[in-house]
């Protein structure tokens, strides 16, 4: 299908131009194309906060609010969904204690909070199988945010501290995903799954395979783009609970790369 | 034999977010309008598991033939429209406006927390699981509360009920 593309034209006054001179030029990207990313990140933040007020005031079904804004539907609930966690779990025990005081059944609410207080746990099993042959890539949303997969930055590799079975199990299943996507030689999606295939196994990414993984997500390549790209900004999301951005030598990567240490360090 | 079942996006996202969808897909046909597939974008992990499941051929595509709902948006409106041209069709929703629609206009509606003591009822899960499931869509935070607090209180009255035949 042909995407259509808008040609917009911004005027910028010399300090402002020497900004994105600049700041295009460490993220070693175009001006133009420096433009387009940071204008829609920045229309996106705009729409998830509008959204976000016209679902609460009522305005809008999810469906209907992302048709208006062009964000995706799950995008917005996501954003939602982040902002009204706290108080839909107070709702969801103080319905509880009204269910059990209106029953007489004080178990009732001692198993409503028992099942708040597994949401927290990073271990909680992620699907019920069921025999479907269905698989599923994200853990369930908690009462806490799940456990993202904990890193260490050692240098130039992260060290895995701790991934749950699941995680593990998840981590596995995309890398052999991305082997199968677009296979065969060195510029194949293969020999980039058996590096982290086999860097996963001993425990750690080298920053080389991160920044290979980082140009399959974020290439513009026609061998990239499509099937082959999801498999790895898959990858990238189960590894690191986001696509990473673009790793390039030199200073902008260097940066990257400390930021993605340091988030993954938290 | 299972229930054939049209659904919108969010009430896909929301099972699929809290770890229901492997039990929805046993329990229901899942019939999808095109307008439905193009919310659910694979960028996004329900959208993935979404694609997955119309390729693996799990679910299936249908596009209603009449615009009967004009109201609410394009998924919910496809939704509702294909459920209108199958009358002994479930329709799996979680938007209380279209929702509440869908009911007036004398469709079977299903939310995801009614769904999840539909489950308990059925014996495909625990009391304890039932809940954990609720805990699970309320955590998400965009299930209407009023639904998970009526869903509660219909589990509260079935557990009691269980109890009860049991002394």
């Amino acid at each position: 299908m042909a995407t259509e593309t808008r040609t917009v034209s911004v005027r910028l006054d010399p300090d402002a131009g020497k900004r994105l001179d600049k700041a295009s030029a460490l993220m070693r990207q175009s001006r133009g194309g420096f433009l387009e990313k940071a204008g829609d990140e920045a229309a996106r933040r705009v729409l998830l906060e509008w959204t976000a007020r016209r679902y609460r005031q009522g305005g809008g079904t999810f469906s209907e609010l992302a048709q208006e804004s062009g964000l995706a539907v799950e995008e917005i609930m996501e954003h939602l969904g982040d902002e009204e966690r706290s108080a839909a779990m107070e709702m969801f025990l103080a319905s509880s204690r009204t269910v059990a005081e209106a029953q007489n059944d004080p178990a009732f609410l001692e198993m409503a909070q028992q099942a708040v207080a597994s949401l927290t746990r990073p271990d909680v099993p992620d699907v019920r199988a069921h025999g479907t042959g269905l698989t599923l890539r994200e853990t369930p949303a908690s009462y806490t945010a799940a456990a993202p997969v904990a890193w260490r930055r050692d240098g130039d590799r992260l060290s895995l501290r701790g991934a749950s079975d699941n995680q593990r199990a998840t981590m596995e299943r995309l890398v052999r995903e991305l082997s199968a996507v677009r296979g065969g030689g060195r510029g194949g999606s293969a020999a980039l799954a058996a590096e982290l295939a086999g860097e996963l196994e001993a425990g750690f990414l080298t920053r080389a395979t991160v920044e290979w993984l980082s140009q399959w997500c974020h290439s513009q390549g026609p061998g990239y783009r499509g099937r082959a790209q999801r498999a790895a900004r898959a990858v990238s999301e189960a590894l690191f609970g986001r696509v990473i951005p673009a790793l390039p030598r030199g200073d902008a990567g260097d940066a990257a790369w400390r930021e993605l240490g340091t988030q993954a360090t938290d | 034999m299972k229930h054939f079942a049209s659904f919108d996006s969010s009430f896909w996202i929301h099972v699929h977010r809290a770890g229901l969808l492997a039990l929805v897909l046993e329990r229901y046909a899942l019939r999808f309008a095109p307008v439905v597939a193009s919310e659910l974008r694979e960028t996004f992990p329900s959208g993935r598991a979404f694609w997955e499941c119309v390729r693996d051929g799990q679910i299936t595509e249908v596009a209603p033939r009449l615009q009967t709902v004009q109201e609410f948006g394009p998924g919910e409106r496809a939704a509702m429209n294909v459920a209108l041209e199958h009358r002994d069709w479930l329709l799996l929703l979680d938007d209380q406006r279209p929702f509440r629609d869908a009911t007036a206009r004398g469709l079977r509606a299903i939310c995801s927390p009614v769904l999840v003591v539909a489950l308990y009822v059925e014996g495909r899960i625990g009391a304890q699981e039932a809940l954990t499931s609720l805990a699970r869509l309320a955590a998400l935070g965009t299930v209407s509360p009023h639904l998970v607090a009526a869903a509660l209180a219909q589990l509260g009255t079935v557990l009691r009920a269980a109890r009860k035949e049991g002394d």
